[in-house]
C-alpha cells in the first residue's frame, strides 16, 4: 500500500465496504456519494500504522462485526485495527486531528554525502533547538505559503543506529497547512530530496487533541526534544 | 525480500505513479512458484492503465489461471521515467505479481492491440534481457507469442514473435501451452517447437515462410519453409459466448485506468457492415450472451470487485437483442448501490433514446454517436446507413431529455469523398448546435473527433489509397474554418500518427527493419502524441532502404497479392471485392444480410 495514494486509498476502502456489503449511508441530491471521510492525507510513498476514517452506515452494525466484515475483503496491506462509534455531534475525523507522528528511517547508505555523519546531524539538531524559527517555504500554483517549523513541531528526536537513524517526529496539524515531515527534515538537517525519497516514512499515530474522541489516539503531546 | 525485490522498492520513490509496478489489487492472482508446471506472461506494450481497461488481457488472465498447472502474471510498459531508472540501475523487466524476471517465464504472450504501439514491444523484449529477432532466441529465452487485432496483419512484427494466436484466444492459448509443455518434455528444438505450434491451426509461425519481393520492391508471395506450415492460417472462433470463460471476480486496479469500471462483454463481433471496418470482418460472425449470463456475470462482478459503475460492451451494444431488459434488470436489483451504467457504442437510431433515457438516470452529461461522413450519400457508400432526418430527431430528443453534450466523430477522406461531403459534415454539426442551442442553451456542447480514414487488412477498403498529411491537413483546416459555432469544438487525430498506423496496418515484413531501427533511435510511446517523434521515424524511413511507403502505393487492385492473404478472417475475397465495387456504385447493402 505504500505506493497507493491518498485518493487511491480512499476508493480502495469505498470498494471494500461495498464488498463487504456495509449499508453505507449516501449523501442526497443530484449525484448521491457514500458518507465517508478520512483523515490527514497520508503521502504517497509513506507507510502508516495510524489511519482514521468516518463511515456513516445507514442502518446499525456493531463495530466489531464492520471491522471483520471489512478485513476479510481489504486488499493486502490495508487493515483495520480499531472500530468504534462516534458520539453524537462529534466533529469528523479531519477536524479532530490536531497532530500526527512520525517514524523515520534514514539508511547510513542512503546519506552518502561526506559530513552527513553522526556528528552532523548531533550538530543540526541542537542548532535547531537553540533556533527562535526556522521557516519552510512551499510553492504550490504559484502561491508561496510559509511555515515555522519550531512552532510546527514539537517533537523531533533522533536515534543512532549502525543500519541509519530513527527519527521520531511530531508535526501540529493546522487547518490554514502545515509542512511534511520531508520539509522539516530538509529545513533541519539539509537533506536533499534524493535522499528525502530514500527515506521509510511511517506515521505511528495521530493526536486528537483537546477534542477527545473515543478509543485509540487520544492526547500525545508531552514530550519534546 | 530478494535482491531485485529490494531494488525495485527502492527505486520507486522517484518515479511517477508507482502504483503502476507494484500489482497487489483486489482479486489479483499470486500463485506458488515452484508448483506449477508452465509460467505464461501476459504483456501489454503501454501502460498499466491502457492495459487493465482491456478486456481480453482480463479474459485471458482468468483462463490461463484457471488451469491449476499453469501459474499467469502480467507485465506492462514502463514508462519512460521508470524505464530511465532500470536501465540505470540493471533492473530487468518484471512481472506485476512476483516482481520475478520476464525471462524467467515459459511463455510471454504480447497483447497487439494497435499498430503503433509496436516499439514498446521491441522495447519490453530489450528490457527483458531477450534477444529481439525470433532467430537469436535460444532454448533458454522464453516462447515469445502475440495475437489481438494486428495479429491479422502480422508481417510487420513477423521477426520478434515467434507465434501468432489469430482470432479469439480462449481455446487457442491452452492449445499452446499444451504443445509447449510436450516440447518442453521432450527437450526439442526451438524450430521443433514452432512446427508443432503451426500445426495446431489458428497459429501462425512467420519463421516457417519466406517473403518474396517483385523487381520493383513489390510484395509478391509467401512461400512455406516447412511442410508443417499450412498454406492459409484460419482464424479460431469461439462458438458459443455462454460457455466461453470469462472471469466473475475481476481485478480491481487501485489506480484510475482509463475504463475503471466492471466490464461485461455482452457481444463479440458486430452485425454491422461498415465498410471501413475491421472489427466487422475480424470479430465475425456477431455472437451474443446470454441475458442469464450476462446477468450471473454482473452480480458476480459486482459483488467482489465493489465498483460502482458498469459497463456493457461490445461493438454495438444497442444491437444486443435483449439489451433492454437487461438494462431494467440492472436498475431494479441493483437500485440500493447507485450503480452507473455506460454502454460504449450507441447507434445512432431511435431504439437509442429510450435505452439512453434508462441508462442514466441521474447524470445526463455526455453522449457519444459516430456518424463518421456528413451526407447520406457518403454514409450509404460506406454501409453506414443513417438518414440525417433520422439522427437529428434522436439529437433531438437526447437534448429534450437532459443532455447537455455530445460527441460525434467523423472520418475524412473517405473512398468516394468530395467537397460536397465535407460541406454536409459541417452543415450536420451546425444543425446539431442549432438544437442543442434550443434546448441547453449556451450549456450545450458538441465534439466533434475527426479522424483520418485509414484502409486497413482485411475489409473491403484494404486496396484504397491512404491520404497524405497535406491532403488530410487541408479538409482538417476547412472544417476549422467552417465550424465557428461556439458550442462546436473541433479536434483530429495527429496526421503523422494516422500515417504511421495506415502504414504498418497494411505494411509486410520489411517494415520489421524500420520498426527495430526506429526504436534503435529511440522512439518510445508513439501512440503518445506527446512521445512520439516524427523526425525519428522519417530518419528510420531513409535508414531502412524502402522502397516506398506502403500507405501511398500499396495494393491498387483486387488481385494483386496482399501481405495477409495467408490469414483467412472467414470473410471471403469475393464479398470484399463486392463490398468495394458497391461502395463505387452506390448500391448499399441490407446491414444484417451482408455476409
Amino acid at each position: 500500500m505504500r505506493f497507493i495514494s491518498h485518493l487511491d486509498t480512499a476508493r480502495a476502502f469505498r470498494r471494500a465496504l461495498s464488498r463487504a456489503e456495509i449499508p453505507v449511508a449516501y449523501s442526497q441530491g443530484f449525484s448521491p456519494h457514500p458518507k465517508i471521510s478520512l483523515g490527514v492525507p497520508l503521502a504517497l510513498g509513506h507507510l502508516s500504522d495510524a489511519e482514521y476514517a468516518d463511515v456513516t452506515v445507514a442502518k446499525p452494525i456493531a463495530p466489531q462485526q464492520l471491522m471483520e466484515r471489512l478485513n476479510a475483503v481489504l486488499p493486502k496491506g490495508l487493515q483495520v485495527l480499531w472500530a468504534g462509534k462516534v458520539a453524537p455531534g462529534a466533529p469528523n475525523v479531519s477536524a479532530a486531528i490536531t497532530q500526527v507522528e512520525y517514524r523515520i528511517m534514514l539508511q547510513w547508505e542512503a546519506l552518502s554525502d561526506p559530513g552527513q555523519g553522526e556528528q552532523m546531524f548531533r550538530h543540526a539538531l541542537e542548532g535547531f533547538r537553540k533556533a527562535e524559527q526556522l521557516v519552510v517555504e512551499r510553492e504550490r500554483k504559484g502561491k508561496i505559503q510559509r511555515f515555522d517549523v519550531k512552532e510546527h513541531v514539537p517533537v523531533l528526536k533522533l536515534k543512532y543506529g549502525s543500519h541509519g537513524i530513527e527519527v521520531i517526529m511530531s508535526i501540529s496539524v493546522k487547518e490554514s497547512g502545515f509542512p511534511k515531515p520531508e520539509e522539516v527534515l530538509a529545513a533541519v538537517f539539509g537533506l536533499t530530496d534524493e535522499q528525502l525519497k530514500g527515506a521509510l516514512i511511517t506515521r505511528t499515530d495521530v493526536g486528537f487533541g483537546p477534542i477527545s474522541r473515543q478509543g485509540r489516539g487520544a492526547g500525545v503531546t508531552d514530550y519534546e526534544s | 525480500m530478494n535482491e531485485l525485490h529490494d531494488r525495485i522498492e527502492k527505486r520507486l520513490p522517484f518515479v511517477s505513479k508507482p502504483a503502476r509496478y507494484v500489482g497487489n489489487e483486489v482479486n489479483s492472482i499470486h500463485k506458488d512458484w515452484n508448483s506449477v508446471e508452465t509460467k505464461v506472461l501476459l504483456a501489454f506494450p503501454d501502460i498499466y492503465e491502457l492495459g487493465m481497461s482491456h478486456i481480453g488481457l482480463r479474459i485471458l488472465y482468468h483462463v490461463l489461471n484457471s488451469d491449476r498447472q499453469v501459474l499467469c502474471e502480467r507485465v506492462f510498459a514502463p514508462w519512460t521515467d521508470f524505464e530511465h531508472e532500470m536501465r540505470q540501475r540493471g533492473i530487468p523487466l518484471f512481472s506485476l505479481e512476483s516482481w520475478r524476471p520476464v525471462r524467467d517465464f515459459d511463455i510471454v504472450g504480447f497483447s497487439l492491440q494497435y499498430e503503433i504501439g509496436y516499439t514498446n514491444v521491441l522495447n519490453m523484449l530489450d528490457l527483458a534481457g531477450i534477444p529481439l529477432l525470433n532467430t537469436d532466441r535460444t532454448e533458454m529465452s522464453p516462447l515469445i507469442i502475440a495475437g489481438g487485432p494486428c495479429a491479422f496483419n502480422p508481417e510487420p512484427m513477423a521477426r520478434f514473435v515467434e507465434a501468432f494466436v489469430i482470432g479469439d484466444g480462449e481455446e487457442a492459448v491452452l492449445d499452446v501451452i499444451a504443445v509447449y509443455r510436450s516440447w518442453k518434455k521432450r527437450h526439442g528444438t526451438r524450430r521443433e517447437l514452432w512446427c508443432d505450434l503451426a500445426k495446431l491451426g489458428g497459429v501462425y509461425v512467420p519463421e516457417l515462410y519466406e517473403a518474396r519481393y517483385d523487381a520493383s520492391g513489390r510484395f509478391k508471395s509467401l512461400e512455406n519453409r516447412d511442410s508443417a506450415a499450412p498454406p492459409v492460417v484460419k482464424k479460431r472462433t469461439i462458438a458459443n459466448l455462454d460457455s466461453a470463460p470469462y472471469p466473475g471476480t475481476p481485478v480491481v486496479p487501485f489506480i484510475e485506468i482509463v475504463h475503471d469500471r466492471l466490464a461485461v462483454e455482452i457481444m463479440r463481433g458486430c452485425p454491422g457492415s461498415c465498410r471501413f471496418c475491421q472489427a466487422t470482418t475480424i470479430y465475425s460472425p456477431a455472437r451474443e450472451r446470454s441475458r442469464e449470463k450476462i446477468q450471473e456475470l454482473i452480480r458476480c462482478g459486482l459483488e467482489s470487485t465493489g465498483y460502482e459503475e458498469l459497463s456493457l460492451t461490445s461493438l454495438s451494444s444497442t444491437d444486443h437483442s435483449t439489451i433492454n431488459s437487461v438494462v431494467d434488470w440492472v436498475r431494479t436489483s441493483f437500485a440500493d448501490r447507485h450503480l452507473s451504467i455506460s454502454l460504449p457504442s450507441l447507434r445512432l437510431g431511435s431504439f437509442s433514446i429510450d435505452l439512453a433515457r434508462k441508462i442514466a438516470m441521474e447524470k445526463r452529461t455526455g453522449l457519444t454517436f459516430a456518424p463518421e461522413a456528413g451526407t447520406e450519400r457518403l454514409r450509404s457508400a460506406i454501409n453506414k446507413r443513417i438518414s440525417d432526418g433520422e439522427m437529428l430527431h434522436v439529437v433531438e430528443s437526447l437534448f429534450g431529455a437532459g443532455w447537455s453534450a455530445i460527441k460525434l466523430y467523423f472520418m475524412v477522406c473517405l473512398p468516394t469523398e468530395t467537397e460536397e461531403d465535407l460541406d454536409g459534415l459541417v452543415n450536420l454539426v451546425n444543425a446539431v448546435a442549432r438544437l442543442g442551442r434550443k434546448a441547453a442553451g449556451g450549456r450545450a456542447r458538441i465534439n466533434v473527433a475527426v479522424s483520418a480514414f485509414i484502409p486497413k487488412a482485411h475489409t473491403p477498403y484494404q486496396w484504397e489509397r491512404m491520404a497524405d498529411e497535406d491532403e488530410l491537413r487541408e479538409k482538417y483546416l476547412f472544417l476549422r474554418s467552417r465550424l465557428r459555432d461556439k458550442q462546436v469544438t473541433l479536434s483530429w487525430r495527429d496526421t503523422a500518427l494516422a500515417r504511421l498506423e495506415a502504414t504498418f496496418a497494411r505494411g509486410d515484413r520489411r517494415l520489421g527493419d524500420l520498426t527495430l531501427r526506429a526504436w534503435e533511435l529511440g522512439a518510445r510511446f508513439d501512440a503518445w502524441s506527446t512521445e512520439m517523434k516524427v523526425d525519428l521515424w522519417r530518419k528510420a524511413w531513409e535508414m531502412s532502404g524502402i522502397p516506398f511507403e506502403f500507405c501511398d502505393v500499396p495494393h491498387p487492385s483486387p488481385g494483386d497479392p496482399l501481405p495477409w492473404q495467408h490469414i483467412d478472417t472467414g470473410v471471403t475475397m469475393s464479398y470484399l471485392v463486392k463490398e468495394r465495387d458497391d461502395t463505387y456504385s452506390g448500391c448499399p447493402v441490407p446491414c444484417q444480410q451482408s455476409e
